[in-house]
């Protein structure tokens, strides 16, 4: 009786055994139903932003340059007005501005003659004896930056890499206005204004650009009071890049017009990439480090 | 009320009254429940068809290269996979006004290149991925990979030198290409798919020179501008094509099985 017993017992686990092997669980959508229906996502969620002030240093790097390529440093400040709202400004100032291939083979190559006289950069008054003066001296910078903006945070969640390393994240959409200081060359050409062939007239000019600005970005956690964050961000305006005479006359005014004005101003997104390493204070509870938790 | 007051027959209210609720909180616990418990998406023995568009060079600000792009991937494990991809840009490179205002303005060339193709054999790696929450209301789950491999892509000079006289056939390169890409997954056969990919290559430029014979020569003169051997510049040159890719990825089978239970 007993030995049956437990053979009758050692069919059943066997028999389970099979079952349980020969049926793994299947990947299906979760439709969720009583108490946890309409529940949110996450719950005792650490709430990296809401309440807090982000300060963050940032550097940023234009990308697809044409005549110069610019790095910035600057900081971010922002007020989390709640975990998926921020408002603040950026704002950068170039550190290091370097001329591109293209720029330094148009000083050496370009000819200075009176066909080049108004858009490339030479020394003398006589256009059979034009000497080079450097091209890069008439490509336009950018000075600084400043934007405030407000800032959306749609989207948080967590990051594995590895299977061994752990963060949390969060994915942001900035927009503002930007306000812009770029030294451009002046106008020149027009009425009581220099010739453009006078080789005064290749000087730049500080002026202002507002014009809107949008950024997108990931920012990771590594921990409850620092973050590391990296951002691409686009600020579309015409400018005069190259210095050049471009339009202004003719058919639609496509054609130059010997003279440097708005008119020869051309549209660029000026986009760049950031990155940023934030810190966190709760400003309404006595600029703590701690972040707060969701419900 | 606690409810071993109105059971206190109740096995667990007996049960209770032997454990020591302090001893208990200070052993050890081996727990079971990991920071991501259950990967959203099993990648392993399925095949990813990835139809894509590259739309943006990150890094050439003369020419735009864009084209449609298909990947085809095999995922031998969950984080490894190996495969094909190709994309078709004839027809389709874009000649930036920037590079006729230049030469109009500054008198000076820069040589121009266009593409054909590229193809591609990659192996993929994926080592992160993870979940973001929307608005606080729904989750979706998303993963990183970067990919590496080598391939062949064609291209030849748009003539700017001397376009009178230089019409150039298309010239086969070997490539090597590194990439970046984030996928989204909208469910677990379908991701929206965002990559940069750097093609690295040597390619061959217009001469900036102009053979100094007239035109009427025999093409196979030295100095005849006819003659194909000066059209090209004498040594090679390192290019990198940093592409932004934005396509769909679809897994097949769409359905899979979990080794082990949830």
């Amino acid at each position: 009786m007993k030995r049956r017993f437990v053979t009758a017992g050692l069919a059943s686990i066997a028999a389970a055994a099979v079952l349980t092997a020969a049926t793994p669980s299947r990947a299906q959508e979760l439709q969720v139903t009583g108490p946890l229906k309409g529940a949110p996502a996450v719950r005792g969620m650490r709430l990296y932003r809401e309440g807090r002030l982000e300060v963050a240093p940032t550097v940023s790097a234009t990308l697809l340059n044409q005549y110069r390529h610019t790095y910035m440093v600057g900081a971010r400040l922002n007020y989390n007005i709640k975990d998926w709202i921020a408002v603040g400004v950026w704002g950068a100032a170039t550190f290091l501005s370097v001329t591109t291939y293209l720029t330094d083979q148009i000083d050496a190559v370009a000819p200075r003659d009176a066909l080049t006289a108004i858009n490339v950069n030479h020394t003398g008054t006589d256009p059979n004896n034009y000497k080079a003066a450097p091209f890069g001296d008439q490509t336009a910078k950018l000075s600084y930056m400043l934007a405030p903006q407000l800032t959306f945070i749609p989207f948080r969640g967590k990051l594995a890499i590895f299977n061994k390393i752990f963060v949390d994240a969060d994915f942001y959409a900035a927009a503002g206005a930007a306000f812009v200081g770029i030294q451009e060359r002046a106008d020149c050409g027009g009425s009581g204004q220099t010739t453009c062939s006078d080789p005064s007239s290749f000087t730049l000019q500080s002026k202002t650009k507002i014009a809107p600005t949008f950024a997108v970005g990931f920012t990771f956690y590594p921990g409850n009071f620092w973050s590391i964050g990296l951002e691409y961000r686009a600020t579309p305006f015409s400018w005069n890049r190259g210095g050049f005479d471009t339009r202004g006359s003719g058919t639609n005014g496509n054609f130059p017009d010997q003279k440097i004005d708005s008119q020869d101003d051309t549209f660029d997104f000026n986009q760049m990439v950031t990155i940023s390493v934030g810190f966190y204070f709760d400003i309404a509870n006595k600029f703590s480090t701690k972040p707060r938790i969701s419900e | 009320m606690d409810i071993c007051q109105i059971t206190p027959d109740a096995p667990q209210c007996a049960a209770a009254k032997e454990i020591n609720f302090g001893e208990e909180a200070k052993k050890q616990v081996h727990a079971e429940v990991y920071a991501v418990q259950q990967q959203y998406v099993i990648k392993a023995q399925r095949f990813e068809i990835m139809p894509y568009w590259v739309f943006a060079d990150l890094n050439d600000q003369f020419v735009s290269h864009p084209g449609p792009g298909l990947a085809l991937n095999y995922y031998i494990t969950q984080v490894l996979a190996a495969g094909i991809n190709g994309v078709w840009y004839g027809g389709l490179n874009g000649d930036s006004d920037f590079n006729f205002q230049n030469r109009r303005a500054a008198r000076i060339a820069v040589p121009l290149n266009e593409y054909n193709f590229s193809g591609d054999v990659n192996f993929t790696y994926v080592p992160m991925y993870g979940k973001f929450s929307g608005f606080g209301d729904f989750i979706f789950n998303y993963d990183a990979y970067i990919l590496g491999g080598l391939g062949v892509i064609q291209t030849r000079p748009i003539a700017v030198i001397d376009p009178d006289n230089r019409k150039f056939d298309w010239n086969t390169f070997v490539n090597f290409d590194v990439g970046i890409g984030f996928r989204i997954f909208f469910t677990r056969w379908l991701a929206a798919v965002l990559e940069i990919r750097d093609i690295i290559y040597f390619d061959k430029l217009e001469n900036l020179q102009v053979a100094n014979g007239p035109s009427t020569l025999p093409s196979s003169a030295p100095n005849s501008p006819l003659n194909q051997s000066t059209w090209y510049d004498s040594s090679t040159h390192f290019t990198n094509d940093v592409q932004l890719q934005v396509g769909v990825s679809l897994f097949l089978p769409t359905s899979f099985e979990y080794r082990l239970p949830k």
